[in-house]
């Protein structure tokens, strides 16, 4: 303490000096530079991008072994045992790069299995400047059915559904890619998106030879029953080569009914969605090699067929409750087994940026139990979410 | 071949769906119905004007349906109110929309708040601890009269640059809607004159500018921060307070709130609630700038 008094002094002294410099003689040698309009030095602060972060803290309770369900997959967002859960951090930069472009960042660190992982989940680049036409570039959720191209704190449950985690992988369809999404000249809205990745995901695609690309695309269109009901229907498709060489087809069909009562906006609403996925393969039925992450294109049935259907009811403006089905196994295609899982959620929303969930699984195969705790808040600037 | 001709058709329709935007009136679209009833007013038959949400809904809450990019593909003008009012929905929407034209930047996108004076900007370093703020300032401008002014003269000076040829159109429209409002502004001076206005609680900072213009001031509000729904517990507090007043207050509510709230405060502080437009069209019969007004002041005056 006696040694810090000193400096304390000097401090005060040169605080009290700079004041009495700024208030007794504006011009004298401390004013000069306050009135410069350039920083000098190249650094300012000034254009920065828009800067948020999310985290998704919680905990999780499972009332047995899951590895028991035959599905290594299929607990992936939680921690997969009973704990403190860890679950996400995210920042999000984004900003517009000139008038001809908008970049955006997404950095991640979460767990998977047992280990903390940073990565770029999305970064890309988007042209604002082409009539009808967006065009996009570099790492992102590709366009293939509704609930891919959310990050974790926008899943409407706590977990992905089955069809995504198992079929996908816990990263879902993010990979290297270029992508151009044309809004059709309708009186409607359709849109349509097609894109080229880098095959390389981990379940589906393989690319040995880094120059096999990946396809897809999807076609979307919303209709509106009036100024409170909406009905989306979409449809996708992704293919590319496989660790066999074969190609692997995705398919996937959704649809989503939204009641948003107008003037109610901020108190009520009804989101039923529902989601179905095939994967099916050509060529000869892959050998698990000895990768791991390989290992899962093998152990996925060709013509395995997946859905899941949630109803969320926003029931007043802070409390939301939510029903899911989701199944593997429809139709179970080349000797692949069927998964079964109910979950319930109750969500209290304080405000647009936090909220507070419980959710409660039942796996039918194995009768596993699974309460999943989740706070997941936003922080700083946020992008508007898509409907 | 035949696949050629059906590449050529598609492009051909869509230049066709261009081509038909170049000869149409102009066409503006605004986020909420105020500032579409002004370009109503200043571009007559000169324009084709639509509004993305009715005066009953929600700005802070509207969702980016996809069907407003349509809307917006098609716009030679967006009209924003600003001040992070849309920053929920309409970044979304005009980036869906994918014409050029329209992006901030452009002659095709006009924020009205340029036009106005903001109040009620929070302090710099202000956090979301003191509720959902609007950094730049309270949004719900056009509801001063002298702000709705200055906006409809900004709003037909970029009509007037859009479309040179339908300027006198144009100006013709903004005299008659500068008259209705200077018109408004009188009446609503009028009706309060020599009124002694109860305790007004409001349930969100939504009548700011209105109060501002013409001397008045809420004494409370419902929401115990901005964008922060009442507790009970702050609920409690207000009704003991408010019932301890001389007068029975008055409550004024926006019409996209849950009135019952208002309406158990009212019963318990012996107050009236009362819905009032906050927009055109917010409430029936509220179908003009100047029946939003003179309702709001109507609930004040008691008449």
């Amino acid at each position: 303490m006696t040694s810090s008094r000193p400096y304390l002094v000097l401090f005060l002294f040169t605080v009290s000096t700079w004041e009495a410099s700024a208030q007794v003689a504006p011009l004298g040698a401390s004013s000069f530079g306050l009135q410069d309009r350039s920083s000098g030095f190249g650094l300012t602060r000034d254009y920065n991008p828009a800067i948020g972060a999310n985290l998704l803290l919680g905990a999780e309770y499972l009332s047995r072994d899951a590895s028991g369900l035959g599905w290594p997959h299929a607990v992936e967002h939680g921690a997969g045992e009973t704990g403190i859960l860890f679950q996400e951090a995210e920042v999000g930069l984004a900003a517009a790069v000139d008038p001809y472009f908008r970049g955006d960042v997404i950095i991640a660190l979460h767990r998977h299995k047992d280990e903390f992982h940073v990565e770029v989940e999305e970064g890309y680049v988007t042209t604002l400047s082409l009539p009808r036409v967006t065009l996009r570039g570099g790492k992102f959720y590709l366009p293939f059915g509704r609930h891919n191209v959310l990050h974790t704190h926008a899943f409407p449950f706590v977990d992905a559904p089955l069809t995504n985690v198992v079929f996908f992988g816990h990263e879902g369809l993010n990979e290297a890619a270029v992508e151009a999404a044309v809004l059709l000249p309708l009186p409607w809205f359709v849109e349509a998106s097609a894109w080229a990745a880098n095959g390389d995901n981990e379940i589906l695609f393989h690319a040995p030879k880094g120059r096999d690309l990946a396809y897809g695309g999807r076609l979307h269109t919303l209709v509106e029953f009036g100024e409170s009901v909406t009905a989306e229907v979409g449809g996708s498709y992704a293919g590319g080569r496989n660790v066999a060489e074969g190609w692997t087809h995705v398919f996937g069909g959704d649809l989503t009914l939204r009641w948003r009562p107008a003037s109610r906006e901020r108190y009520n609403q009804l989101i039923w969605q529902s989601e179905y996925v095939q994967v099916r393969r050509t060529g000869p039925r892959p050998v698990a090699p000895a990768e791991a992450a390989m290992a899962s294109q093998a152990t996925l049935a060709s013509g395995m067929g997946g859905f899941y259907s949630f109803v969320a009811a926003q029931v007043a403006q802070q409390w939301w409750v939510q029903a899911r089905f989701d199944a593997l196994g429809y139709p179970r295609g080349d000797g692949g087994s069927r998964l079964h899982r109910a979950s319930g959620l109750l969500a209290f929303v304080p405000t647009e940026f936090s909220a507070i969930r419980l959710q409660y699984s039942y796996f039918h195969e194995g009768h596993v139990h699974q309460v999943l705790f989740q706070v997941n808040v936003t922080m700083g600037a946020h992008p508007a979410h898509g409907y | 071949m035949k696949r050629i001709a059906i590449v050529l058709l598609s492009l051909a329709g869509l230049a066709a769906g261009m081509e038909g935007k170049a000869q149409a009136r102009l066409r503006v679209v605004s986020t909420v119905e105020d500032l579409a009833y002004f370009a109503r007013a200043i571009g007559g038959d000169a324009a084709d004007v639509q509004s993305i949400l009715k005066g009953y809904q929600d700005p802070h809450f509207a969702a980016a349906r996809p069907s407003y990019m349509v809307t917006v593909s098609r716009a030679d003008l967006v009209l924003s109110v600003g001040l992070d009012l849309e920053i929920g929905w309409l970044p979304l929407v005009l980036q869906g929309a994918r014409n050029p034209d329209v992006l901030p930047g452009n002659s095709g996108f006009l924020d009205c708040s340029q036009f106005i004076t903001p109040i009620e900007v929070p302090p710099a370093g202000a956090d979301r601890s003191k509720g959902d703020l609007h950094p730049k300032g309270n949004p719900h401008y056009w509801l001063d009269p002298e702000n709705a002014l200055a906006v409809a003269r900004g709003i037909a000076a970029r009509m007037g640059q859009l479309d040179p040829a339908s300027t006198s159109v144009f100006q013709g429209g903004l005299a008659r809607l500068e008259a209705e409002i200077a018109s408004a502004r009188d009446e609503v001076r009028t009706m309060l004159q020599g009124v002694d206005p109860p305790a007004i609680v409001t349930y969100h900072v939504t009548f700011s500018y209105f109060f501002d213009r013409f001397g008045l001031r809420a004494t409370a509000y419902i929401e115990p921060k901005p964008g922060i729904p009442p507790t009970p517990s702050h609920v409690a507090t207000l009704n003991e307070t408010l019932a301890r007043l001389p007068r029975p207050p008055l409550f004024l509510v926006e019409p996209y709130y849950d009135p019952d709230i208002p309406r158990e405060m009212a019963e318990r502080t012996r107050g009236r609630a009362v819905i009032v437009p906050s927009s055109v069209g917010g409430i029936a019969g509220a179908d003009s700038y100047r029946a939003v007004l003179t309702a709001v002041a109507r609930a004040i005056a008691g008449k």
